[in-house]
């Protein structure tokens, strides 16, 4: 089926770059619908889910720009038991490349039904969605995602990746045994959120977002399951984020040397020269295995 | 003599070949150079391809090719190309390769024009299912999509032709700059579609092809939405739809009708265009107003509405505005509703130019009728998404501004009148577009 049978929609809540993404979009698919400003992820993709007119949908978060080539793509959707396809978002600030982020396409009647987030039945569907066997990941990047347009947006979304990666299926574990639980693809996740970004415009508040938000879940009384909700997170950026950069980087610091005791995590500080050869050696390390494995 | 080979279907070009070379022999489109040398009886044989249109001034039966020449390709010239008629020897080895390319290994290129591209069929095309049946129907391995609202403005583009040997360009989908608006031009007008490169029914709907080859020549404009003057008995109507018919002579007219939801229902049933137009009757349209606005494919539900200026009040709004509406939508309008423009869709546009002055003050009823119209709208705040505060003003602006103007204090007793009208009797408010009605109400209002 080719991608660009199905409706694409915008989903944007307070993102600084949401309008100049979404007139880039719009240049690309002039026919892409729009999503604004509705609270909690679940509301927000039912509302996706009810202005797409086509079984099935594709999402694009408002922090991306969108490659062209995407919707070049002819896609075997035969089976049945899957009801979302998601591609790799590429994070311009640290260089990953993974789910988050990335564009999705959904089964309309599957977001229909789904209970997620601020609907959350299950624990562990509580922060994030829960796909279990019907989800199909695509390892490949066709969207960069600009999280950091403002410090605010940079900071939260190292903080929610901060919280949900040291999560094990959505699920808290016992800070002694966090590196032994969860899967090591989030660890390493975890460790580029928080050490590589120094270099990019903003890009220190992503990595205090996600130290923070590891520290905050593993480390304090903090209801993790706050972290889904927008308003609180601006409560809380308010609260805990210093205003000068000084402070700023002694608060990354610190919070290196407490996880690395409290959850033997060893993230070191990495300076805007560090941060941009790791960038760099990151991208070229990932390049040369798509030469080697053909992915 | 030699043999004649036609590769193709029994089309038109077919049944010209044969009426002139009877001996001409048709060969389906599929058949290899391994099976048309078996096929001919002479030392040499032409084939003419389906996609090239003999010249009248060439004769194949008189062509001899020169003993020397006699082991090439003999290709002729395509109009400006090598890529059209061959004389083809029997006893040489050539690849199907070679022979489905046109692009010989041993050829003589012949600087004789002996015949030229076919034309790349035209279709009209307003839905994905006019580019299916266009896919489905072309007899020509390329096709031009002209969408309903474009107009052409250089046919000369009609001959672009992609040479045989050129295959990137055969293969892709192509786009030529179109002037929208006065000051946007875009690439959605004027397309070469390639019948092997199909698209999807979004990209046709929004004319705009995700992968595509522009071209930077500007050979089409979006065409002039269809123009309908509407009018009653306004006693100016004939007066300004002869000024509007000098400017714009295509411009159409609905008069008489009762009720203004049919008139604007019989008036969309006159156009063909997807987005109309409407003058009121009482409308003096500014110089500086042209109808040159167009709209953007996911714009099409949208009301247009611009600003008008009344000539008793000084106020300026959409009140007696040239209306841009969609035409199915206007159609299947809700007859009920009080404000006509805001039942013909959800989605208004208060556009910022000014396109006209509303004369409505022609005499005392008009006057009074138009005023009374206004503000018992105004009053019962029947305009979706209208603001109070907003509303509020116009409304004090109708009842207060304008006596000294000519029949000012008509227009100023029958915004009184609309006014009342709502405040006492607010169920019925869809008598203000029963004329019969109002003028009942102003021989009531005025004879006291």
């Amino acid at each position: 089926m080719k991608i660009l049978e199905f409706d694409i929609v915008f989903l944007s809540y307070d993102e600084p770059n949401a309008e100049q993404n979404y007139a880039d979009l719009c240049s690309k698919v002039p026919w892409a619908q729009r999503i604004h400003g509705i609270k909690g992820s679940d509301a927000a993709h039912k509302a996706a889910a009810e202005l797409a007119e086509t079984d099935w949908f594709i999402t694009v978060d408002a922090d991306n720009i969108v490659n062209p080539k995407f919707f070049d793509l002819d896609l075997d959707m035969s089976n049945s038991k899957i009801k979302v396809y998601d591609w790799c978002g590429r994070n311009i600030i640290n260089g990953l490349c993974y789910g988050n982020g990335g564009l999705k396409l959904w089964s309309k009647e599957f977001v229909q039904e789904m209970q997620t987030h601020e609907n959350a039945q299950t624990e562990n569907a509580q922060v994030d969605f829960c796909w279990e066997s019907g989800y199909k990941n695509f390892p490949v990047v066709y969207s960069n995602s600009y999280i950091n347009a403002s410090a605010y947006q940079a900071w939260r979304a190292g903080f929610r990746e901060g919280v949900k990666m040291t999560l094990l299926d959505g699920v808290k574990v016992p800070p002694q045994d966090l590196i032994k639980c969860v899967w090591w693809h989030n660890i390493h996740r975890l460790r580029q959120w928080s050490t590589v970004g120094a270099h990019a415009q903003n890009g220190i508040y992503a990595i205090l977002g996600a130290r923070q938000g590891t520290y905050m879940t593993n480390c304090t009384d903090w209801n993790h399951v706050d972290v889904r909700d927008f308003e609180l997170l601006g409560n809380l950026y308010k609260e805990i984020v210093p205003t000068s950069e000084s402070e700023l980087i002694d608060l990354i610091k610190d919070l290196g040397d407490t996880l690395k005791v409290e959850l033997g995590l060893d993230w070191p500080w990495l300076d805007s020269a560090h941060s941009k050869y790791t960038f760099d050696l990151y991208e070229e390390t990932l390049a040369l295995g798509r030469t080697y494995y053909n992915v | 003599m030699y043999d004649i080979f036609y590769v193709g279907s029994e089309d038109d070009n077919w049944i010209n070949l044969k009426n002139k070379y009877p001996n001409s022999l048709i060969v389906d489109p599929n058949t290899d150079i391994y099976q048309l040398k078996k096929k001919s009886f002479t030392k040499m044989f032409w084939v003419i391809w389906n996609d090239v249109v003999l010249t009248d001034n060439f004769n194949l039966n008189e062509y001899r090719a020169t003993k020397w020449d006699e082991h090439f390709v003999h290709i002729f010239k395509n109009t400006e190309y090598y890529d059209g008629i061959c004389l083809i020897p029997k006893n040489i080895t050539i690849s199907d390769q070679e022979f489905k390319t046109r692009c010989f290994q041993d050829k003589k290129e012949i600087n004789i024009i002996v015949s030229s591209p076919t034309i790349y069929d035209k279709f009209c095309i307003e839905s994905y299912d006019d580019y299916l049946k266009a896919l489905d129907n072309t007899t020509t391995e390329m096709f031009w999509a002209l969408w309903p609202e474009i107009e052409i403005t250089d046919e000369s583009v009609f001959d672009v032709y992609f040479s045989h040997h050129d295959k990137y360009n055969r293969s892709e989908n192509h786009a030529w700059q179109h002037k929208f608006r006065k000051d946007e031009v875009t690439f959605g007008g004027l397309h070469l579609m390639c019948k092997n490169k199909p698209v999807s029914k979004k990209e046709i709907d929004f004319r705009f092809l995700i992968n595509k080859k522009e071209h930077n020549e500007i050979v089409s404009k979006h065409r002039i939405y269809d123009i309908v003057f509407i009018s009653y008995d306004e006693p100016n109507a004939d007066a300004n739809y002869k000024i509007l018919q000098q400017r714009f002579p295509k411009a159409k007219r609905i008069h008489g009708v009762k009720g203004i939801h049919q008139a604007h229902i019989d008036a969309a049933k006159l156009c063909d265009t997807e987005m109309f137009w409407v003058v009121d009757g009482d409308s003096e349209l500014l110089p500086s107003f042209d109808f040159s606005h167009a709209v953007n494919r996911y714009d099409l539900d949208l009301v247009h509405i611009y600003q008008s200026i009344n000539p008793i009040n000084g106020l300026v709004y959409g009140y007696g505005g040239v209306k841009l509406l969609p035409t199915k939508l206007t159609i299947d309008m809700n007859i009920n509703a009080a404000d006509m423009t805001t039942s013909i869709s959800s989605k208004i546009k208060v556009m910022k130019e000014i396109s006209n002055i509303t004369a409505y003050n022609t005499d005392p009823f008009n006057t009074w009728k138009s005023a009374f119209r206004e503000c018992a709208k105004l009053a019962s705040k029947v305009i979706d998404r209208q603001k109070d505060d907003e509303t509020d003003e116009r409304l004090q602006t109708w009842l207060s501004k304008g006596h000294n103007k000519k029949f000012g204090e008509y227009a100023i007793r029958g915004a009184r009148a609309g006014m009342e009208f709502v405040l006492s009797n607010k169920s019925d408010i869809s008598l203000i577009n029963n004329f019969d009605w109002l003028k009942e109400q102003f021989e009531i209002h005025e004879k006291h």
